[in-house]
């Protein structure tokens, strides 16, 4: 990663502190669990606490972690095998969407991927949920080809979310076409391929065993 | 033995949530979500079942003097 030019080209860091309450919990329950495992019984009252209250608790605690934490770049970024040839573009590319989004700072740096892959709004937000664990799924059973496609029309709400209001996007000519935006709204036409370049570019959806033998 | 099961399931349950937190990457949130869950599900269910029959036999053994004080 490039050495940052000073102080003021650092995002300004924002205080994680949501796994200390994760491990005050879990660390309890998992003394308490030793205790069982080693004695084979405890008060009824410590065992209902530590065997059954407490770990839901715990668990509810790390899937709102896992949810905040899993709209990073980063978090994308590491099913390498996959992603990250396409986090990769998203510094090194300069012609595709997704990068040119980045590289300009039009997408935070942090959730880039999420904030276009999520569509719009709250049900944006479960839709681009429910997608990741179907991602998750189709890792664990290699269920996926190469290179990488999407399996539904993308949800052109992500990009309206922003430039829907914006005066440049206004003015241009082919958006006030009310043909091309029923075929937009529609999902029968993409913004992507057509009239703008593709979001990633074609070696970045190869996965990074490609990626590795193009740049040898 | 059932009480330890279900303390050894709850025990590795909490290794993943803790992994997943720590570790926060596609590998460990698969693991937190289709084996951390279940065991935790398991394991919940087994001390569930574990107490119950604990108390049970409490309660049996509590009776037992009094039925036969009769």
């Amino acid at each position: 990663m490039q050495e940052p030019l000073g102080p003021l080209f650092v995002p300004p860091d924002a205080p994680d502190r949501f796994w200390m309450l994760i491990a005050v919990v879990a660390v309890p329950v998992m003394v308490v669990s030793v205790m069982v495992m080693v004695r084979g019984r405890l008060p009824a009252a410590l065992s209902t606490m530590a065997l059954l209250l407490l770990p839901p608790f715990a668990y509810v605690l790390g899937d709102i972690n896992l949810l905040e934490e899993s709209k990073t770049v980063k978090f994308c970024g590491s099913c390498h095998e996959t992603m990250s040839p396409i986090v990769t573009a998203l510094h090194q590319d300069t012609e595709t969407l997704a990068a040119i989004h980045f590289q300009r700072g039009r997408v935070s740096h942090a959730d880039a991927c999420y904030q276009c892959h999520s569509g719009y709004g709250i049900w944006g937000d479960v839709s681009a949920k429910t997608a990741g664990i179907m991602h998750m799924l189709h890792t664990v059973t290699g269920d996926f080809d190469y290179p990488l496609k999407p399996r539904a029309t993308f949800d052109i709400d992500s990009c309206r979310g922003c430039h829907a209001a914006a005066t440049n996007f206004r003015a241009v000519e082919a958006h006030q076409d009310p043909d091309m935006q029923q075929l937009l709204l529609s999902g029968e036409m993409s913004c992507t391929a057509v009239c703008h370049p593709a979001a990633h570019p074609d070696w970045a959806l190869k996965g990074a065993t490609a990626y590795a033998e193009q740049h040898r | 033995m059932m009480a330890r099961v279900a303390a050894l399931l709850v025990f590795v349950s909490m290794l993943i949530l803790l992994h997943v937190t720590f570790a926060m990457n596609g590998d460990s949130a698969i693991l937190f979500f289709f084996v951390g869950h279940p065991l935790l599900v398991v394991g919940i269910l087994l001390a569930v079942i574990a107490l119950a029959r604990r108390l049970a036999r409490e309660r049996a053994a509590g009776q037992q003097p009094s039925s036969g004080q009769r």
